[in-house]
């Protein structure tokens, strides 16, 4: 009961940051150019829109909901209240979830369930995941993940390891798509891959573990 | 009667890593408070005050030794018991005042409770009036009575404050000596750190004074502060001070110890120094903290 209402009291994050920040901004701009280009393009991929939408909506989450170095000094004083780090890391995830899930809705509202589940899951990795970098190394690395996510996050490791002579570079950038979480392993979800289901479950644990440990951090000094 | 902080045989050592030595930052620290105690912790910066606070406030765990809260060794249960104020504020950004105070409340309590608890730390705080600003844009001296505030929130009548008063004008000093004056007459338990501890005579039971990690008094105020001083303005100033005084900005000062004013003043006189006026005050809180630790043992 204690866990539960702990991680609750992370939600205000999520509606102050939204009316207080340019958070809201970014997500509605996040989301009309996603939209826009998928329609624009010769191709539509509603899949790839979505994905796209729930990566980057809840890279943006974590950023304004806990990446800022305030927000990291914060960590501390607020555990020195009978709340534990646990708590406090599920709650934080669950409301930069709960941003992209939102957004996620909206891009997904004529395409079906399948895709929408598909979104929310990831938005769920990708949120754990950022948080672990965030409480880590701050917003400096949640923006090099964005630009990452914006460059790489669509592409599939044999993709990038098609060329003649791959040499070392793309061998590393092809086993950082395999290893992290991405946007083309969670394109699997919609169609009910246990892979990709595995794999981004396995990203929320850890990333919730990291980001747990990294809080724990800010009041016990072991 | 349980103590409201017991502090055993505590050491707290930072180790440096290459080979270097570490750095004991608080050494055998022992000492307890009792209820409807003040007790300032007294020391120059890097004495390790800040550290025994967090130790008491179990944001460091002790090397050796043990912490007992309420009877409770110190633990994440203990944060129900002492509320802890840091020396710097840091709240999240965005949040006004109430919102810090409810997000804090949160991990106490819910519904009405939750409400009644915000309120009460606005009024003890003296912020009611500023509930609806940004918490990160206050003024230093609101920030220390919003960190003050969550400090109290659950009902702990525990706290531990890092340099409450640094950096605060002499009014918002004393509105705050009020405040935390309030709160042990109902029961509660302060002990506060001050590198400065001037003006803080009235408020404080018992001073504990750190040197180089070391507690090298544990003493009560009213002992500390029976000391007399003499201060003597000159037309002229000396060159050297006579045995026994020493220079200040207007003319000489002494501790008077056993001996009397006139006795003093005599010994101006014999060496030629004219006299323009002088007063007997009691010696202050920093300079009483500062003889015993000249005094006590290395």
């Amino acid at each position: 009961m204690g866990f539960l209402r702990c991680a609750l009291s992370e939600w205000p994050f999520l509606r102050i940051r939204l009316l207080r920040t340019r958070l809201g901004v970014w997500l509605v701009l996040l989301l009309a150019v996603v939209l826009r280009l998928d329609r624009t393009a010769a191709v539509s991929d509603p899949l790839a829109a979505v994905l796209l939408v729930a990566g980057g909506g809840a890279t943006l989450c974590v950023a304004y909901l806990a990446g800022a170095r305030a927000d990291r000094l914060a960590i501390g004083p607020a555990l020195l209240h009978p709340r534990s780090p646990g708590a406090m890391t599920v709650g934080r995830w669950l409301a930069a979830t709960g941003g992209a899930a939102v957004l996620v809705l909206a891009a997904a509202v004529h395409v079906g369930i399948g895709i929408a589940l598909a979104g929310l899951v990831t938005a769920a990795a990708m949120s754990a995941w950022t948080l672990a970098l965030a409480w880590s190394g701050g917003n400096v690395l949640v923006g090099a993940w964005l630009i990452w996510l914006a460059l790489a996050g669509g592409q599939s490791p044999e993709a990038i390891l098609a060329h003649p002579h791959p040499g070392p570079l793309r061998c590393a950038i092809a086993a950082a798509l395999e290893i992290l979480p991405g946007l083309w392993r969670y394109r699997g979800l919609a169609s009910a891959d246990l892979g990709a289901a595995a794999h981004a479950a396995l990203w929320i644990l850890a990333g919730l573990a990291i980001a747990r440990s990294r809080a724990g951090r800010a009041v016990v000094s072991p | 009667m349980t103590s409201a902080i017991q502090v055993r045989g505590v050491r707290r050592v930072f180790p440096r890593g290459w080979g270097r030595p570490a750095v004991v930052a608080v050494a055998e620290a022992t000492f307890e408070i009792g209820a409807g105690e003040i007790v300032c912790l007294v020391g120059a910066a890097d004495a390790g005050k800040t550290t025994l606070l967090q130790l008491i406030a179990g944001v460091l765990r002790p090397s050796a030794g043990v912490v007992r809260i309420a009877g409770w060794t110190v633990g994440s249960d203990t944060r129900r018991s002492i509320g802890f104020a840091p020396r710097d504020p840091a709240f999240p950004p965005g949040f006004t005042v109430r919102e810090v105070l409810e997000y804090y409340a949160r991990a106490h309590a819910a519904g009405r409770e939750r409400e009644a608890q915000v309120r009460d730390a606005l009024d003890a705080s003296g912020l009611s009036d500023r509930a609806s600003q940004r918490a990160a844009r206050l003024p230093l001296a609101d920030g220390r009575r919003l960190l003050l505030a969550q400090s109290l929130l659950g009902g702990r009548r525990i706290v531990a404050l890092d340099e409450p008063f640094a950096g605060l004008d002499a009014v918002t000093r004393r509105d705050l000596c009020d405040r935390l004056q309030r709160l042990v007459v109902t029961g509660g338990s302060v002990l506060l750190s001050s590198a400065d501890p001037v003006g803080l005579e009235r408020l404080v039971d018992r001073v504990l004074v750190l040197r180089a990690g070391r507690l090298v008094v544990d003493a009560p105020a009213t002992s500390l502060l029976g000391g007399r001083v003499l201060e003597v303005v000159l037309d002229v100033p000396p060159l050297e001070a006579p045995p026994g005084f020493r220079v200040t900005a207007t003319g000489l000062e002494a501790d008077l110890g056993g001996r009397s004013a006139e006795s003093a003043l005599a010994v101006c006189r014999a060496h030629r120094l004219s006299v323009r006026a002088s007063r007997v005050r009691l010696k202050t809180l920093d300079e009483a903290s500062h003889d015993a630790a000249e005094v006590a043992p290395r």
